[in-house]
């Protein structure tokens, strides 16, 4: 008797110890929420370095569209599609460096490019633009 | 042919200035004088008319949330969907009253999104109104703040009963 007590203890324990909790597919949904924040972060950095971002941004509002869903079946697409964007972090740390050099690169080239303008426009400006000047005002007559 | 030498002299003066001006522009072309977002409602045929006003209790509803990004950056958003009457003023802080959904959308800059949702009112009421709420996220703080903007779209269930 005593040890058929036990026996049913335990199975009543087990089996409350493996049912979920009716909050799970919520807290599922929050922790997917908050995951997707993480990964926000990432693709708003790589926009600002110039990174084209467009599929990462359908990306997200793809598992933002399978949560709202709420099938909780569905929610491991969910998760696969925010962690296949945080895991894209390094790959995009790499293109935000490129582009980063490229910019850098582009800044350098036009800063020498307006330097030289100035310095042929101060070398050469003047006496272009005042031949320019008596060459157009040359039929001018002065009146006394 | 001879062009006339003070024509050539004007046609370089007003390059120099248009040269200025291009310049000026492509400087500060992006940059973003007054960064805004938007909310609205829009119906089922994605217009701003053909809303469902009197639905029956516990009938579908299908409207779309209709989100503009102006801010000149990336954005998250998340509209809290509630249900409120008349008695709750709605203003710069979100209303205290069941939420009946969340929806999100990241928006790039100068860009749009629609949201499809569905939903019932149970209650038989003259004046039930949905309140769209309007967050976003915060990279500084790291959380989904009101932004203040709301929207919403009243409903006389009592109508259609009777």
């Amino acid at each position: 008797m005593r040890i058929r007590q036990r026996f049913l203890i335990l199975i009543i324990l087990t089996a409350a110890l493996n049912t979920p909790p009716t909050t799970h597919g919520q807290n599922r949904e929050d922790e997917l929420r908050s995951d997707i924040a993480a990964a926000f972060e990432i693709v708003t950095k790589a926009e600002r370095g110039g990174v084209d971002v467009e599929t990462l941004v359908e990306d997200l509002n793809a598992a933002l569209r399978i949560i709202e869903d709420g099938r909780a079946t569905n929610l491991d697409l969910a998760e696969t599609k925010i962690d296949a964007i945080i895991a894209s972090a390094p790959t995009l740390a790499g293109k935000i460096a490129s582009i980063a050099m490229f910019r850098w690169l582009k800044t350098v080239f036009t800063i020498t490019l307006l330097s030289a303008t100035a310095i042929i426009a101060k070398r050469y400006g003047p006496k272009a633009f005042w031949t320019l000047w008596l060459k157009a005002m040359r039929d001018w007559t002065v009146h006394p | 042919m001879k062009i006339d030498q003070e024509v050539t002299f004007l046609v370089a003066a007003i390059l120099l200035v248009a040269g200025t001006i291009s310049v000026y522009l492509v400087i500060n072309g992006d940059r973003v004088v007054m960064p805004y977002s938007e909310i609205g409602i829009l119906g089922t045929n994605m217009m701003v008319s053909d809303y469902p006003t009197e639905p029956e209790p516990g009938e579908d509803i299908g409207l779309n949330i209709y989100l503009g990004n102006h801010e000149g950056r990336l954005m998250y958003y998340t509209v809290l969907v509630k249900l409120g009457d008349a008695k709750e003023d709605v203003g710069s802080e979100p209303l205290d009253t069941p939420v009946l959904g969340t929806y999100g959308a990241v928006v790039p800059h100068g860009e749009n999104h629609t949201i499809q949702f569905q939903t019932r009112l149970h209650g038989i009421a003259p004046d039930q109104r949905l309140v769209f709420e309007l967050h976003a996220y915060n990279g500084e703080t790291h959380t989904i703040e009101y932004t203040g903007r709301w929207c919403h779209l009243w409903f006389n269930t009592e109508q259609a009963t009777t």
